[in-house]
């Protein structure tokens, strides 16, 4: 019954943000979160119409709309980088940078040893699932650090979509964590029902985050031009510090 | 147990750290005063580059040490220069994310010479902060007066073959007195 409530919950909450943002106009601003949104939406009808006329293809058809979710995960830490730093030159594709960055290095020492080193099927996507989590949140901590490095304040729609999916992706791993250690006959009735409920979480915030249109505020100060002369591009301004600090460590 | 403890606990803590790095930050005057002053910068023209030439040229400290002979003076210098050269690259670190911190209209997305503009600058930005962070650990470890980059000074004498015909051309005797 609750796990019913919380699918319910989830539709009418992500149905919900979908008319904000449209009503808003601003679908295309975060054109990656609603076609997730909408994908999560449109697979999760499909799902109950197969339970519904062929069951015997469910499982196989879960686990395809699971694993795809997974990886459109990763496309949703590319766009929360694009936002935080687009209004920079200079940091323009350091959300990329480190999206890609981590995702590598965690995918090659801690995803991949543990996924092929399982003993099991089950034992394998559980690692996998719980692994590829905590490798998303670390992206997002990264990403919301390096922004408050910058002084850059994330705005309410991006601050909502990193809190919304950290939160997803806590409880996510927590569950995966406990599903993994307690095995399927103790902590399965537990573990579909958390599942869920993680989804009316992230949702709520979603919702709330992208009531109206609110996105990333830029610096309005101007800075006078630093180590160039006034007008110099931002390419030569960094090329003089760069080159500067060389011949003091060449010294 | 212990994994799922850690897993769990991990978890938590990340979302804790989102919850607070995502807090907007109060723009009190401290802020204010960093942006709006120059003194907290510091700048690659004029006064201040030779200011950081004499911040980290050992001239002074040898003097005292070697000719006049007052070595605690000496490391008195030593360790006030330390404290300068860290605030000084400090300073110049500000300097550069207040630059690095200039915004600019976003390009289309179909734009390749943009992209690679942007790929360039992200590679000056993250080579300047990779060199001066080096730097401020080096200082901080060994003092303003360390070589920066290690010297590699003995490498010649080592890449020179001797020839066939004077075979002990590379030995040279003065170093072994």
């Amino acid at each position: 019954m609750v796990v019913q409530i919380a699918i319910g919950l989830s539709y009418l909450l992500g149905v919900t943000i979908l008319v904000r943002g449209g009503k808003g106009g601003f679908l295309s601003k975060f054109s990656f979160f609603f076609s997730y949104l909408t994908y999560f939406l449109v697979t999760g009808l499909v799902g109950l119409l197969i339970l519904q006329v062929a069951p015997q293809y469910f499982p196989t058809f879960f686990w395809f709309r699971f694993f795809t979710l997974v990886v459109a995960e990763f496309a949703l830490l590319v766009e929360i980088g694009d936002h935080l730093f687009m209004a920079y030159p200079a940091l323009r594709l350091l959300g990329r940078a480190l999206t890609f960055g981590i995702a590598g290095v965690f995918l090659l020492l801690y995803i991949l040893p543990s996924f092929l080193a399982a003993r099991s099927s089950d034992m394998a996507v559980l690692e996998l699932v719980k692994r590829s989590a905590l490798t998303k949140v670390v992206i997002i901590v990264v990403l919301v650090a390096a922004a408050r490095y910058y002084r850059i304040s994330l705005g309410r729609n991006v601050g909502g979509i990193a809190l919304g999916l950290t939160a997803y992706l806590a409880i996510h791993t927590a569950n995966f964590a406990l599903a993994e250690h307690f095995g399927r006959v103790a902590y399965g009735p537990i573990f579909s029902m958390v599942g869920p409920l993680s989804q009316v979480v992230s949702l709520t915030i979603w919702a709330c985050a992208l009531w109206r249109y609110a996105p990333v505020e830029e610096h309005r100060l101007s800075f006078p031009a630093v180590g160039g002369a006034p007008g110099a591009s931002l390419t030569d301004q960094l090329g003089r510090y760069n080159a500067a600090l060389e011949k003091l460590l060449r010294r | 147990m212990t994994a799922v403890l850690t897993y769990s606990a991990i978890a938590l803590l990340m979302l804790a750290v989102v919850v607070l790095l995502a807090r907007p930050r109060q723009a009190g005057p401290i802020q204010e005063i960093e942006i709006c002053s120059d003194e907290g910068g510091a700048s690659w023209e004029g006064p201040d580059l030779s200011l950081a030439e004499r911040i980290f040229d050992r001239t002074d400290y040898l003097w005292l040490r070697d000719q006049v002979g007052f070595a605690p003076l000496a490391e008195s210098l030593l360790r006030s220069r330390t404290q300068m050269a860290l605030q000084w690259l400090r300073a110049v670190r500000r300097s550069f994310d207040k630059l690095v911190r200039t915004p600019a209209t976003p390009p289309g997305t179909h734009n390749p010479a943009a992209a690679r503009e942007s790929l360039n600058l992200l590679r000056l930005t993250l080579r300047f902060h990779l060199i001066i962070g080096y730097a401020i650990l080096v200082v901080r470890l060994f003092g303003p007066y360390h070589r920066l980059i290690p010297s590699f000074g003995w490498m010649p004498s080592l890449l020179v073959r001797p020839s066939a015909s004077d075979p002990y051309r590379s030995a040279d005797a003065a170093r072994f007195s």
